[in-house]
């Protein structure tokens, strides 16, 4: 048989299939085509499985109540232990960052001492205003 | 709200059935209980039955979408655990529930409009924005791959063999 032939004979198969499958399914058929279709042994069998399938179908009803498990997924999971992660390495982060900073601008150490030791004499004039009689320190020039 | 009550008493089985095999039973019910309370706060269109119900499960369609949409945001994933000791027809069940986990979402949902809710194929068009012969298409596709899946799944062997 040729791929020619083969694919014809898939389709004329797959069209056989909708009509028997129409016919269970209560839907309106043409009485020629499902006697055509009814003639293929094949088509029969897939007829019988369409009964049991519609059988099985109906047992799902009669399964306990499912178990649904909600299950993290590897992406959920994945996703939590990189915020995680995160978190982590913003503290360790931050924990260096602060060491490196007080390290790096760390206040001058200052000493302070008194000296008792000399006397508390004041330095010497470096200039000396001489204070002659006759002079009016109090006056005033042009309203100053 | 009569028009609600009305919609609930109908289609309230129906709808529950189908989410249920999407979301799990659980959730199903609080989402079964917003899709009507969605009802309530708009009016239904004026269409007959079949076009209600389609409507109902288009509002249950796109509230199963977001549900597991925030699921998959919130990376969770539903694992669903099952009971060595089950009878053969619920690890039947089981193996049939694994495989519909891998349709793709359009033709699970075509697939469950059709199985557990009951719709018609004009129905599940309108509730899946689909043509019908998408939906003819889908659906053959759905139940080829179920019926593929099926055969080759250990527990369904092994419940055929009558080894459980």
């Amino acid at each position: 048989m040729t791929r020619d032939e083969r694919r014809a004979r898939a389709e004329l198969n797959e069209k056989s299939c909708i009509v028997v499958a129409a016919l269970a399914d209560g839907e309106p058929i043409d009485p020629a085509a499902l006697k055509e279709a009814l003639d293929d042994p094949g088509v029969r069998g897939y007829l019988v499985d369409l009964i049991a399938l519609r059988q099985s179908v109906g047992m799902m009803s009669a399964l306990p109540p499912v178990q649904w498990r909600g299950r993290r997924s590897f992406l959920s999971r994945a996703g939590w232990m990189a915020a995680a992660a995160a978190v982590a390495m913003s503290l360790a982060g931050g924990y260096v960052a602060g060491q490196r900073t007080v390290q790096g601008s760390a206040a001058p150490s200052v000493e302070t001492f008194v000296d008792f030791s000399g006397s508390a004499s004041a330095p010497k004039p470096t200039r000396v205003v001489p204070l002659l009689p006759g002079v009016n320190w109090t006056e005033k020039v042009e309203g100053q | 709200m009569a028009d609600a009550d009305v919609l609930f008493t109908a289609h309230r089985e129906g709808i529950f059935r189908y989410l249920c095999r999407i979301v799990g039973s659980e959730d199903a019910r609080e989402l079964t209980q917003e899709v009507f309370l969605r009802v309530t706060r708009t009016t239904a269109p004026q269409t007959d039955e079949g076009g209600r119900r389609a409507w109902l499960f288009r509002i249950a369609r796109n509230l199963a979408l977001n549900h597991v949409r925030d699921d998959r945001r919130r990376g969770e994933t539903v694992e669903i655990t099952g009971d060595p000791a089950l009878p053969p027809t619920q690890t039947l069940a089981l193996a049939l529930r694994e495989a519909l986990d891998r349709l793709s979402p359009v033709d699970r949902d075509v697939f469950l409009m059709r199985e557990a809710g009951g719709l018609t194929y004009d129905e599940i068009s309108f509730a899946c924005q689909l043509t019908p012969d998408a939906v003819r298409s889908r659906l053959h596709r759905a139940r080829q791959q179920l019926r593929d899946t099926l055969r080759t799944s250990p527990t369904a062997v092994r419940i055929r063999r009558g080894d459980e």
